[in-house]
């Protein structure tokens, strides 16, 4: 007797479970959707700011140099040695700063550009890219081994801008040896698909691999290798408005590899890939 | 018989210094006037304003125009300019910090001849500026006057 009363009871209260646990499902997705909308807006006012940022500093920034450039040139007579160094390091430091700027400005614009989703041959995309910059090294060996890779989705322009750059740096981090070899590996999972870089290059050490995609972050001292520390930053945001991830793997002085992903082309036949994005 | 004048609509009083250095330095020998805002820059191609009963048919040889501007900014100095029969031929050449496409675009789609970016480092900026003196008073064939 008890027992059936309290069958009734249970099931009673799995149907009040049940009601209560679609509303929470609701009040979570909702809480999800707007915390979405809100990544979204501040991602977008991020942008802007960037923008305005970088656009208003270049006036002073060009007052600053031009005025030095002048005190040089017009009073070199009343300037000393000592004097005219100082100015140099004036100048020096403004075209660093001018360098951070059009970092800032690249990487806001990576987020104010409409996404143009089109199939990518990225055979032929990589190709080109190792030819470009095997044509402006030409005092470094390089050898790319570059294996079939799957096509994908997206935006030509920004990803042949993120294989650039990741081509870039295996060329810049393997200066060190006599020469280079870039591997480019790629395969798909269907949904997917996920291309390799690898070199033979100075590598890192893992556990700094957090501060890689950072802005402004640099792993190697501030004047072994050129550049603002803003590339892979800027390529992790192409991936990012893309749907993609990226990822290294690396040992110090053995190289680095670095990993990102796609989405895949859609098999013929299938529905239109499902594209959506918190900012396309 | 005399220079046409070069307009340079800045309101930057460092850049127009630079810009004015510049173009003494590559010998360019023009008269420079300079408006400090869109608005001013109107009045002196319309002959209104503070430039009332200028005369107008004396256009200048090229105007060189900042997009980032007080009052009424560059695009809109470009579109009243491009609008007016007289102006519509006169040689504009935006001279501006920014990079962004949509103002490239927006630019050319109103009519600027040319499309010249500001660069921060000195030798380069006066490098520009010496080029588009070159140009524009010496090679370039200006458009013949309607009079």
């Amino acid at each position: 007797m008890t027992g059936k009363i309290d069958t009734y009871r249970d099931a009673g209260d799995a149907e009040c479970d049940c009601g209560e646990a679609v509303s929470e499902l609701q009040r979570l997705r909702d809480q999800l959707q707007a915390a979405e909308q809100r990544a979204a807006e501040m991602a977008r006012e991020l942008d802007q700011l960037s923008y305005a940022v970088s656009h208003d500093l270049r006036a002073p920034l060009r007052a600053i140099d031009g005025f030095s450039a002048i005190l040089l040139e017009d009073y070199a007579d009343g300037i000393d040695d000592q004097g005219r160094h100082y100015l140099q390091v004036v100048r020096d430091n403004t075209r660093k700063l001018n360098g951070y700027v059009e970092a800032l400005l690249g990487l806001a614009r990576v987020g104010r550009r409409d996404l143009n989703r089109v199939e990518l041959d990225m055979d032929a995309m990589f190709a080109a890219v190792c030819a470009e910059i095997t044509a402006t090294a030409t005092d470094r060996r390089l050898n790319f081994e570059v294996a079939p890779l799957p096509p994908a989705l997206g935006d030509r322009d920004m990803i042949r801008e993120a294989i650039r750059e990741l081509i870039g740096n295996a060329v810049k981090f393997t200066r060190p040896r006599v020469a280079a070899i870039i591997r480019i590996t790629g395969d798909s999972s269907g949904k997917e698909s996920r291309y390799g870089i690898s070199d033979n290059g100075i590598g890192f050490d893992m556990q700094y691999a957090d501060k890689l995609f950072g802005l402004f972050q640099k792993l190697h001292g501030i004047d072994s290798f050129e550049g603002e520390g803003a590339g892979l930053a800027r390529v992790r945001r192409i991936l990012d408005r893309h749907g993609g991830h990226i990822w290294a793997e690396a040992n110090v002085d053995a190289g680095a590899t670095f990993f990102f992903t796609l989405p895949a082309c859609e098999p013929a036949g299938k529905n239109a890939p499902n594209t959506q994005g918190v900012s396309s | 018989m005399k220079e046409k004048v070069i307009l340079l609509v800045e309101d930057n009083p460092d850049d127009e210094l630079l810009v004015m250095r510049a173009l003494k330095k590559a010998n360019v020998l023009n008269e420079v006037v300079i408006a400090r805002d869109g608005a001013e820059a109107l009045d002196y191609l319309f002959g209104t304003g503070d430039y009332a009963g200028r005369d107008t048919s004396d256009t200048p040889a090229v105007t060189l125009l900042d997009l980032k501007l007080p009052k009424v900014d560059g695009l809109g100095v470009l579109r009243q300019v491009r609008a007016d029969e007289r102006l519509r031929t006169l040689p504009v050449v935006i001279l501006t910090s920014s990079r962004e496409q949509e103002d490239i675009i927006k630019s050319y789609e109103l009519g600027a001849n040319s499309y010249v970016r500001k660069p921060v480092e000195f030798n380069t900026f006066a490098e520009a500026v010496r080029q588009l003196g070159l140009y524009w008073l010496v090679l370039n064939e200006a458009p013949p006057h309607q009079r």
